[in-house]
């Protein structure tokens, strides 16, 4: 900066401060350590739902005991997003450039559910956000034990919208988008989750029957 | 040196004490952390306690692909959070000379030293929660921007904009006071 003054820089001089150990009462650690040993055991891990389509349809196979289908399944629930996407984009041609985003959107029964079995398992959801500037898009979830990096959403270079769609079981889902590997973005047109200390922030969708 | 995320692995096998491992190679560290966020010694070793409690309680949750520092940092700052939006007052940034480890060259003039901390913990008080959060994660805690966004769910480039004001900000009232 051209106005500094000569002499130590007083910045730095407060970083190096701030940065000085500070000694603590080692009693304290003790206590902790009491409130641990008398607290409830941890939870246990988390139990991965089913985190993306593809996976999704293999355990409705195996559920019906199927041998592996081929991919009319799969392009009829990728088409069906697709023509979201594009009805979408006829709706809404705006582009700041922000992150934004349409609400995650339940389109439909999982193509899989046709047999009666297993109807109303799973239900197809299409999960957008508008990103222009990112060069990499994930969506993240507790139905994918908030994988920053399994699920992947795929750009639509015309408008810069990323989308994934996925086959969900009915209830309360919580999500996240995750620009870039790094920055977890809510939902901007979905319902918040409560605040969390334990979470980024996040979005919710109740997917019904 | 055991990792943190074989500790984790040993705690949620039932070791319950390997979880004092984890509280000292972070306890110290994050409590220095705390007071300045937080702005007073007693908040801040209560801010560290019940972050470590949240996160045993939590710890069948913690992914190995985190670093568990950080994902003990982003309990740790949405704890003080919580604790600024009581409103509890500010007292005390800098931590009293009996109870800080200087090094040798800070113990010098301790009266000069003493004056030039509460110089310094007037003007990070000056800052506001987003900015102190951002600068202290930044150049005390050593975190690049995509660490910082990761525990404190910001974006990046609001983030560094914070930090940049931030330290406009402090370089400013730092050198009016050296005016003086």
């Amino acid at each position: 900066m051209s106005d500094r003054l000569p002499g130590p820089d007083p910045l730095a001089m407060l970083i190096t401060e701030l940065r000085a150990p500070v000694a603590v009462d080692p009693a304290s650690k003790c206590r902790l350590m009491d409130l641990i040993r008398e607290a409830s055991a941890p939870a246990a891990p988390p139990v991965r739902l089913v985190p993306n389509r593809s996976r999704a349809l293999a355990a409705i196979r195996r559920m019906r005991g199927d041998a592996p289908r081929t991919s009319s399944a799969s392009t009829l629930a990728t088409a069906a997003g697709i023509a979201l996407v594009m009805l979408v984009g006829l709706q809404d041609r705006v582009d700041t450039g922000a992150v934004r985003s349409r609400r995650a959107v339940v389109i439909g029964d999982s193509v899989a559910s046709v047999a009666s079995a297993i109807r109303d398992t799973l239900r197809i959801v299409q999960f957008m956000l508008t990103a222009p500037a990112a060069s990499r898009v994930a969506l993240a979830g507790d139905f994918n034990g908030w994988d920053p990096r399994e699920i992947e959403m795929a750009r639509d270079s015309r408008d810069g919208r990323w989308a994934v769609t996925l086959a969900l079981a009915p209830g309360r889902h919580s999500y996240a988008y995750v620009v870039d590997d790094t920055q977890w973005v809510r939902d901007p047109a979905g319902m918040a989750a409560e605040p969390n200390d334990l979470a980024p922030p996040r979005s919710v969708i109740v997917v019904t029957r | 040196m055991e990792s943190d995320a074989a500790v984790v692995k040993r705690v949620l096998n039932g070791e319950v004490e390997a979880f004092s491992i984890l509280v000292e190679r972070y306890f110290d560290h994050y409590v220095r952390f705390a007071v300045h966020l937080v702005g007073n010694r007693e908040d801040a070793e209560e801010v560290v306690q019940d972050t470590f409690l949240r996160a045993y309680r939590a710890l069948g949750r913690y992914e190995e692909r985190e670093r568990f520092g950080a994902w003990l940092l982003r309990i740790l700052v949405n704890r003080a959070r919580t604790v600024s939006a009581m409103g509890r007052r500010r007292e005390k940034l800098f931590p009293d000379q009996a109870d800080a480890v200087l090094p040798e060259t800070a113990q010098a003039h301790p009266e000069e030293r003493a004056a030039l901390r509460e110089e310094m913990a007037r003007a990070l008080d000056q800052l506001g929660r987003d900015q102190r959060e951002a600068f202290l994660l930044h150049y005390v805690e050593g975190l690049s921007y995509e660490e910082i966004a990761a525990v404190t769910g910001s974006g990046i480039s609001a983030l560094k904009m914070r930090v940049k004001r931030s330290c406009e900000r402090l370089r400013e009232i730092l050198q009016g006071v050296n005016r003086v």
